[in-house]
Parts: C-alpha cells; sequence; structure tokens
C-alpha cells in the first residue's frame, strides 16, 4: 500500500473530503439554480403548492358546517370540533344531530367559502343542476351556489373535487412512499453489490433461507387466519408490520447463531450471490405484466374495497423504477470504490455516500411516478373498481359523465382537475430531469 | 446474434412460468365457492328437503368439483403445520373447509375437530329424516345446523349448541335419536376444548401431492398430450342429454293438455248442475265430458310412456357417469382457459371474440403512433437545431399536453360532446357505443366495403384515445434521441464532408436514433393495452377490457385471470420482439 494511514486518519481524511463546501453544497444549490430557471417548472411549483394547500384544508374550504356560529347565544366551532368528535374526544350536541346542518337557526355564521360537504345532498338542487342553470335556496338559506353544479344526488362537485384533492394527493404520496422504500432496497442492493460481491459464508447463506422460510410458514400459514383478519378488517398497516417483524426477527436470530458456526472451516466457505441478476430477473417479471391490470386483478378479488389497498398496492408494484434509476446510478459512480479504499463499511457506504448522490435522479422518479399513482387512482376509481361506491373521488365524478351526457360539468371539472395535478408533477419531474443533466449546466 | 435470440426466448419461459404462480395465486385468493357459483340456478338443493335431495346435491357438487379438476390438492406441494391433515383438500365444499381449517387453527387437534365435522354432517342428513309433524322442530334444528357449518367462533357455537338442548328438551317424544345424537355432538366438540394441541401449529410441515394438482392441471391439463381419449362415453352422455332435453317439453306439454280438459271438465260439470232442467243441453255436455274423459286417459298413457322413457335415458346416464372418464382441462397453454361462472361457456370462445377487437386496435393505434411520432420526432430536432423558437415550443407543448391527458378523461369528453345531438345538432359524428353497427353485423347483403366504412366510424374515437398518449410520448422521445445524435462528432463530420442537410439527418442522424424507439416498443405496447381498458368500457367496444371489466363485476374469475394471463404474455412477446429487432438492427452489438 502506497499511503499507510491508520483507522483515524482516514476518517479524519474522509470527513475532510465530505465536509468541504464546494462539493456536497455546491451541487444542490446548481441544481436548485438550474430548476429555477425552468419558468414552467417554477409555475408548477407554484400550483402544486396551491394543489397542496387545498388537500390540507380541504375541511375548511369545503364544508357544511359552519366555521364558526352562535346558537342559543352559545360560540360554537364545528369544522374544527369535527376533529375532536372525529378522535371521540368530544361529541357533538343533540340539536346538530337532529338538523341538519344548513338548516339551523343561527344567529351568527360564518361558513366555509362551498358551503357542502362532499356528502351532503341538497335534494332541492338534485338531478344534474349546471353551474349556470336554476338553483334554489328556499329550504336552506345559508347554502351556497353549486359553482360547478350537482349530480344526480344533489352532491356538489365543487365540494367533491375539494375534497377529492386529498385523496389523490394521499395516494400519490403514499404509494410513492412505499415505492420509494422497496425501490431504495433493491436497487442499492443489486447496485451496490452487482453479480460478484455479494460474498457471505455458506451457513449464513443456508440460515438466512432457512429463516427466510421459516418467517413464510410463521406470518402465513400459522398465524394466516390472524393477518387476514386484520386485512378484512381494514388494519393492513397492522397487518403488515405483523409480517415483516416475523421477517426481520428470525433473519436477526439467523444472523447471530451463524456467528459461533463461522468458526467450522467447511461453514466459513464463501459463496457468490448473483444478487444482481436475481433483482433483475425479478424487475422483469413486475414489468412483463401490464400493471394497470395486474393492479386491477389484486384490487378485484378484495371484498371490502379501500383506497388504502389502492395505495399499497400501487407502491407495491411501482417501485422497479426507482429500483432501476437507483441501481444505474450506483453502478456509475466512481467514488464508491474511492470509499471502499477507505475501508469504510458496506453500509456506511450505501446510506452515507451512494445512496445521497442516488437520490437526485429519484427526485425524477418520485415526481413522474406520484404523477402516474394519481392518474391510476383516478382511472380506477372511474372504472369502479377497488375503491368503495361511497368515497368521492376525481375519478368517480368523471365517471358520473357518462350517466348523464348532457351534464357536461361532470366531464370538464374533474377531469381538468384531474389533468393539472398530473401536468404539474410531470412539468416538475421535466424541470428536475433538465436542472440534473449535467450536458445542459453550464 | 441467432445464439442471443435463442437465450432471450429461452429466458421468456422461466417468466412466464412464474407470472403463470402469481396470477395462480391471485386466483386462490378469491372468495366464493366456483362449484356452487356454476351449479347455482341448477338442481343443487343441498341444504334443504329430504334427504335424497341432499344425496344428490353432494352428488352433484362432487361432479362438478371433479369437472372443475377442484377436487384436486392446489398445488405440487403445500407448507402447512403439523396439525393440518394432508388429506384435507378431499373435503370438497370451500366452506366445509373452511370451518375445519378454521378450528384447527383454534385448537390444533385435527382428528377431534374431524370427528365433530363428522357428527355435525351426520346430524345434517338426520335432521332431514325428521317427520314433517314436528315441523317447527326441524325448521330450528336445520337453521341451526347449517349456520354451526359458518361457525368457528367459541362462544358462537357454544351458544347454538345450549340453544338447540333446550329446545329438543321441550318435545322429546319426536326427535329422541336426534337428541341424543345432538349430546354426542356436544361431546365431541367439548373433546376439541379438551384436547388441545396448539404446539403442532407451530410445527412446520411439507407435503408434497404431486403432478396432479390444480396448477398443474390448469397450466398444461390432465388430459393426455399424445394419443385419443376414448370419448364415446363422453358423447353417449351428451346425446343422452339431448334427448332428455327434447323428451321434457313433450312431456309437460301433454300434462298441460290433461289440465286443461280437467278444467274444462270442471267448468262443464258446474254448468251442468246449473241447468239441470235442460235435458238436451245436459246429455249433450255430458258426451263432451265423456270425450275429454277418453282424451285425458290416451294423454296420460302417453305420458306415462314418455316418462319411463326419460326414466331409460337417466339410468344410462348415470351409469355411465360412473365409468366415465372425467378431464378436467387441456390447460392453458393448450388454450384451455376454463369455464365462464356466469354462463358455463368455454372461457376461450369468449375471449376469443373479445381478443380480435382489441388486437385490432391496438396494433392501428400503434402504428398509427409509430408512423406520426417519428417523422414529428425528427422534425421537431430539426427546429430545435435550426433555432424555430415559436414552431419548436408549440410542439413540445402540445406534445406535452397531449402526453399528460389521461384518456379516460379524453374519452368521456369526446363521447359527451360528438356522440349525441345534446349540445348541438352538428356535432353528433360518431356512433356512441358498439364496433359495429346491428345492422349491420352479419348481414350478407352488405358490402364488405360498407362493413368496413361502419367499423372506421366506430373506431375512429376510441383509436384515437389509445394513439394520442403514445403518440406524444414516442414524439418526445424521438426528439430526444435526435438531438441526441446530433450533437455527436460523426455528425459533425458529415456536415464538414458537405453532405446536403437531408443526407446527414436521414441518413446519419436518423438510423442512428431510431434504436432506443424501437426498444419503446415494450413499454407502448402494455401501455395502448391497458389504455384500451378505459376506453372500451367507455364506448361499449367488446374488446378484451370491455370483457374484462365486465367479469371483475360479476367475479367471473376464470375470465378475469386468462384475461390477465393473455394480456401479460402479449406484453412479454412484445418485450421479445423489441428485444430481438433491436439485435437485428443495431449493428453495433456484438454477440
Amino acid at each position: 500500500m502506497l499511503f499507510n494511514f491508520n483507522k483515524k486518519q482516514q476518517d479524519a481524511i474522509a470527513a475532510a473530503i465530505e465536509n468541504s463546501p464546494e462539493t456536497h453544497e455546491g451541487y444542490w444549490s446548481i441544481v436548485r439554480k438550474q430548476f429555477y430557471k425552468n419558468r414552467l417548472a417554477v409555475w408548477a411549483l407554484r400550483v402544486f403548492y396551491v394543489i397542496l394547500f387545498i388537500a390540507l384544508f380541504a375541511d375548511v374550504i369545503a364544508n357544511e358546517r359552519p366555521l364558526y356560529c352562535e346558537i342559543d347565544d352559545e360560540i360554537y366551532f364545528p369544522v374544527f370540533h369535527q376533529y375532536l368528535v372525529d378522535m371521540g374526544l368530544a361529541t357533538w350536541d343533540e340539536k346538530f344531530v337532529a338538523k341538519k346542518w344548513l338548516e339551523q337557526d343561527y344567529e351568527t355564521a360564518i361558513f366555509p367559502p362551498i358551503t357542502y360537504s362532499p356528502h351532503t345532498q341538497d335534494r332541492p338542487n338534485s338531478k344534474f343542476i349546471s353551474p349556470f342553470g336554476e338553483q334554489t335556496f328556499e329550504n336552506n338559506p345559508y347554502g351556497g351556489w353549486h359553482y360547478l353544479g350537482t349530480e344526480r344526488l344533489g352532491l356538489d362537485i365543487a365540494s367533491g373535487l375539494v375534497h377529492g384533492t386529498r385523496t389523490a394527493m394521499l395516494v400519490g404520496i403514499v404509494a410513492m412512499s412505499i415505492a420509494i422504500l422497496i425501490g431504495l432496497f433493491f436497487g442499492s442492493l443489486s447496485g451496490y453489490f452487482g453479480d460478484t460481491r455479494m460474498r457471505i459464508s455458506r451457513i449464513r447463506l443456508w440460515l438466512n433461507l432457512l429463516a427466510v422460510l421459516l418467517a413464510i410458514f410463521y406470518a402465513f400459514v400459522s398465524f394466516g387466519y390472524t393477518v387476514g383478519d386484520w386485512i378484512g378488517e381494514g388494519y393492513l398497516f397492522t397487518a403488515i408490520m405483523y409480517v415483516l417483524a416475523w421477517f426481520a426477527g428470525l433473519l436477526t436470530i439467523a444472523n447471530v447463531i451463524v456467528i459461533p458456526l463461522k468458526k467450522i472451516t467447511f461453514l466459513r466457505k464463501k459463496v457468490t450471490i448473483p444478487l444482481d441478476l436475481l433483482i433483475m430477473r425479478l424487475i422483469e417479471v413486475f414489468n412483463s405484466i401490464p400493471l394497470l391490470v395486474l393492479i386491477l386483478a389484486i384490487v378485484s378479488i378484495i371484498n371490502k374495497p379501500s383506497v388504502l389497498f389502492v395505495m399499497v398496492i400501487l407502491g407495491f408494484v411501482s417501485w422497479t423504477g426507482i429500483a432501476k434509476f437507483i441501481r444505474a446510478e450506483l453502478l456509475r459512480l466512481e467514488y464508491i470504490e474511492a470509499a471502499q479504499a477507505f475501508g469504510y463499511s458496506e453500509f456506511r457506504i450505501i446510506l452515507k455516500h451512494a445512496l445521497p448522490n442516488a437520490l437526485a435522479p429519484v427526485l425524477i422518479a418520485i415526481a413522474f411516478g406520484i404523477a402516474s399513482a394519481i392518474i391510476i387512482e383516478a382511472y380506477l376509481s372511474f372504472l369502479g373498481v377497488g375503491v368503495p361506491d361511497d368515497q368521492i373521488t376525481w375519478g368517480s365524478l368523471l365517471n358520473m359523465a357518462r350517466e348523464k351526457i348532457s351534464a357536461w360539468w361532470l366531464a370538464v371539472f374533474p377531469g381538468t382537475a384531474i389533468f393539472v395535478t398530473v401536468t404539474v408533477f410531470n412539468l416538475i419531474g421535466e424541470g428536475l430531469t433538465e436542472a440534473l443533466d449535467p450536458k445542459l449546466r453550464n | 446474434m441467432f445464439q442471443y435470440i435463442i437465450k432471450r426466448i429461452l429466458i421468456f419461459i422461466p417468466t412466464f412460468f412464474i407470472i403463470s404462480l402469481l396470477i395462480f395465486g391471485l386466483s386462490k385468493l378469491t372468495t366464493g365457492d366456483p362449484v356452487l357459483m356454476i351449479l347455482k340456478g341448477g338442481a343443487q338443493t343441498g341444504t334443504t328437503g329430504q334427504r335424497s335431495d341432499m344425496m344428490n346435491g353432494e352428488k352433484d357438487y362432487a361432479q362438478k368439483a371433479q369437472e372443475l379438476g377442484l377436487d384436486k390438492p392446489t398445488f405440487y406441494f403445500a407448507l402447512t403445520s403439523a396439525a393440518y391433515p394432508k388429506e384435507l383438500y378431499k373435503i370438497q365444499k370451500a366452506h366445509h373447509r373452511q370451518l375445519i381449517s378454521r378450528l384447527i387453527d383454534q385448537y390444533g387437534n385435527s382428528d377431534a375437530v374431524m370427528d365433530y365435522y363428522e357428527q355435525l354432517k351426520e346430524l345434517q342428513y338426520n335432521i332431514a329424516d325428521v317427520p314433517d309433524d314436528a315441523y317447527a322442530t326441524k325448521v330450528m334444528l336445520r337453521s341451526n345446523i347449517n349456520d354451526l357449518f359458518f361457525d368457528y367462533d367459541p362462544k358462537g357455537i357454544e351458544f347454538k349448541l345450549r340453544e338447540v338442548t333446550t329446545e329438543l328438551a321441550k318435545d322429546t317424544n319426536e326427535v329422541a335419536t336426534i337428541a341424543n345424537q345432538w349430546q354426542s355432538l356436544i361431546t365431541s366438540y367439548q373433546n376439541i376444548i379438551e384436547h388441545q394441541t396448539p404446539a403442532q401449529l407451530y410445527i412446520p410441515k411439507v407435503y408434497w401431492y404431486g403432478g396432479d394438482n390444480q396448477y398443474h392441471t390448469w397450466m398444461f391439463g390432465d388430459y393426455p398430450w399424445l394419443g385419443t381419449v376414448d370419448s364415446s362415453h363422453y358423447y353417449r352422455m351428451e346425446a343422452l342429454s339431448v334427448k332428455i332435453k327434447q323428451l321434457r317439453p313433450e312431456e309437460s306439454s301433454i300434462s298441460r293438455s290433461v289440465s286443461t280438459l280437467k278444467g274444462k271438465n270442471f267448468r262443464l260439470e258446474k254448468k251442468i248442475a246449473k241447468d239441470s232442467m235442460n235435458r238436451s243441453l245436459v246429455d249433450s255436455l255430458q258426451l263432451e265430458i265423456a270425450n275429454n274423459n277418453t282424451k285425458i286417459e290416451a294423454f296420460n298413457h302417453q305420458k306415462a310412456t314418455i316418462s319411463k322413457n326419460i326414466a331409460v335415458l337417466f339410468e344410462e346416464r348415470d351409469s355411465l357417469f360412473t365409468t366415465r372418464e372425467v378431464y378436467a382441462s387441456k390447460g392453458f397453454l393448450r388454450g384451455d382457459f376454463g369455464t365462464s361462472y356466469t354462463d358455463g361457456k368455454k372461457v376461450a370462445d369468449r375471449v376469443n371474440d373479445a381478443l380480435f377487437w382489441t388486437v385490432i386496435m391496438n396494433i392501428i393505434a400503434i402504428l398509427l403512433a409509430y408512423f406520426i411520432s417519428i417523422p414529428l420526432g425528427v422534425n421537431s430536432a430539426k427546429w430545435k437545431m435550426k433555432g424555430r423558437k415559436v414552431i419548436d415550443n408549440t410542439n413540445t407543448t402540445i406534445l406535452f399536453i397531449l402526453y399528460s391527458l389521461p384518456n379516460f378523461w379524453i374519452g368521456t369528453l369526446l363521447l359527451v360532446f360528438f356522440t349525441t345531438a345534446e349540445y348541438a345538432e352538428w356535432m353528433d359524428f360518431f356512433p356512441s357505443s358498439g364496433a359495429q353497427d346491428s345492422s349491420l353485423r352479419g348481414n350478407p347483403d352488405a358490402s364488405i366495403g360498407t362493413k368496413l366504412l361502419d367499423i372506421a366510424h366506430h373506431l375512429f374515437l376510441p383509436v384515437f384515445c389509445i394513439t394520442y398518449g403514445s403518440l406524444a410520448y414516442l414524439s418526445r422521445q424521438m426528439r430526444g434521441s435526435m438531438l441526441g445524435v446530433i450533437r455527436q462528432d460523426y455528425i459533425r463530420t458529415a456536415r464538414a464532408k458537405g453532405l446536403s442537410e437531408r443526407k446527414v439527418i436521414w441518413k446519419h442522424a436518423f438510423r442512428n436514433s431510431l434504436f432506443p424507439i424501437i426498444t419503446l416498443f415494450s413499454s407502448v405496447f402494455p401501455r395502448t393495452l391497458s389504455g384500451s381498458i378505459a376506453i372500451e368500457m367507455i364506448y361499449a367496444i367488446p374488446g378484451m377490457g370491455y370483457l374484462l371489466l365486465m367479469s371483475i363485476t360479476s367475479r367471473d374469475w376464470p375470465i378475469v385471470f386468462a384475461i390477465v394471463m393473455l394480456v401479460a404474455i402479449l406484453a412479454m412477446i412484445g418485450n421479445l420482439i423489441a428485444d430481438i429487432l433491436y439485435a437485428v438492427v443495431d449493428p453495433r452489438i456484438k454477440y
């Protein structure tokens, strides 16, 4: 070896290189500058903030409950009170339960800009009232204009759109988070280890395989009914966590047992695992099935449809793009070799060096991924598969247009909402692509 | 290169089987009993009525299960716990299997659980034998025993066991045997509780079932691959069924005539009683009654012979049932996709018609997308290079918008605005549903030209909707790839040589920028395929997407999974073609 540094010196040099301001800080500030040069992308980002705002404050924007009201000399904040009720910390007054919100005798009341919740049925204005048509407000003096019209039962389209924003954003974000977790895991494994660098002892391989088999047995066979019942009752995340806990626990035990057993020469012998090949095969299998059809098939066999399932399933099937991105990024990074030269542990290299650098292109994948997740959710609810019938989403509103062809507002507005949101994410993705492209950078 | 292609095709095979396993697994997660779904509406009664009815119901069930191959184990092997018996799959009814499995999952003692189950079944039969005079008791017993087949919650079971015991204590005379058996049922249940072996649930065990399983049958079929099968029994049975079907209406029409005549006689007798004074009338009426009676007798005689014939045919058919050989399926690989739950037709037949429209639409869409996007992409790259900002920006913006527009929205918008005269008379351009006009379909008078024109008229909007997205995507990719190539050194060299711009673009740059577009075929094809699902629904085109959605709503799983498999296979073939094309076209790739 040319340089004989001890461990401490190595760390010091590495830290100095890592913390040098121009390499780390510089990169992101360049990216940001490049991104802000793209006017369209900046506008898309602003629209994204608006959409996010609508999603977060949907309850305040469209609600049949007043924001503030006085009845019988008492002051209420029904919109905010609802949160307490939902959490089980409070209950509603008798008078609110007995009478509809818009028909109460308020002394003073301030309503949200859209005075309907997505499920408020405005009977006098039912049967597809156009936004420019005649709307009657004799029975409920507090009822506001239906800005975007109503559908058959008198549900307000504008309110449905506002609350649908929340569902759409939630689907995009949750699905992508799951996809990123899985994609990061497989992508970094395959990109980092490649076909040759995963060398583990025989005993570790055997015991890990055994642990996986046992985990499958305990999670899906021994406790299969428990897990299945949880999923059936809607505790999806509990079920997933429980299954993961079995895997994590048994794998840990296996790897602890390995330590003493490795002393035996026969068991210590190293075997090479072609990790990259295996993972790429897996990705190929996933990519062979048209995603939408696979999701349709999975979603349709669920007895009790719920948006939660759609999110999770979307996440579980759309990680392959991210994994490929990260793999490609890791394969071409020379500094990993440099980090290896410092003698860093593999986990440290992956977590502290490889992933932060691979993160930038992953941002692009996330932006496009959210766009496609939102489209798929809208598509599923448009088809009426996998999303409960009473859930109002952009897709389900759009589907109502087929019921009555003359109700153009049902075809135009929900579709516009989907289109704008998807375009915004696509534009952000485009902007990021350009900002990160070294060829375009000055 | 030949080697590469062979290798590529060989990789296709394991991928195919992994996907088939995945889809088979999904199909096993569906709820509902397929046999009951197919038998529903038939003569199957099962849990009500007499012992003989129940026996027949069981027989029907067993036969249907055998025909569907559902009497086999699920897979080549099973990973279960030591508590479960290997032969659990032989319990045929899905909810019975569920009950046993759930009880074992709770208590671990399979012997005790099986004993309880046997008792339960025995009791169900015996209750059917209870005479009808004790009707109230019988109904109570029947509903309780039927509920017990669905109950695995200890509280629920104990409640029902107790309730029936107290009810039986009220009148012991008629149902003494049942009361005794009920006591033994309770003992067997207590036996489960007392002899729990939960530890067994945590010992893994692998059972090997071999090739005669449901997956194997679904994929490869149990029908022999070589040689022919003696299907004379099958045809004889079919012929018998046809004959029986022909005789049945004859029999019932005779019964109808008999009852009409009887009704006539009744009315005549009434008339006689009323007008007994009028002798001549009474005589003529009595004559008529006598005539009718002889007719009735003749009819009855005829009916008896027909019934006898039917009975003979039935007997022959039943005897054939026991000796025939049953093959559940020829297997997916030989084009047998199973039987539809809703109408009992072969899935392959139903998918076949649907496949035609989907494939036609997708081929047109992809060809159009490629033929328009390639020149468009090249030209837009040229605009960019020449600095023609306005046209370049408009072009990229339009392409971008097209790319982001969800096709089910555009489909709905076009449907709303351009297929009816709702908004204006002149906007009623296109038909709103179907792939063909119903008056032209199968009409021999219509010329091929009119038919084609009609189909084009119907398919214009759907094809547009599935094309534009891929078109925009491909154009953008083509533009990017062209721009990438134009920056290369060899293009500069070509220009420096003094070649015309046309030659530089089309001869040097174009060919190299085309390669990535070819590989995109593998992602464009699944895209249009799945895109056409919603479009087919919107425009009611009887293609695969439409069939898929209809089958999902009616829970017709064989069709659903057959289509998912077929779409996956189509997508895989698309991948394969793209890879092979790439290898053939690109001279730089060496093997």
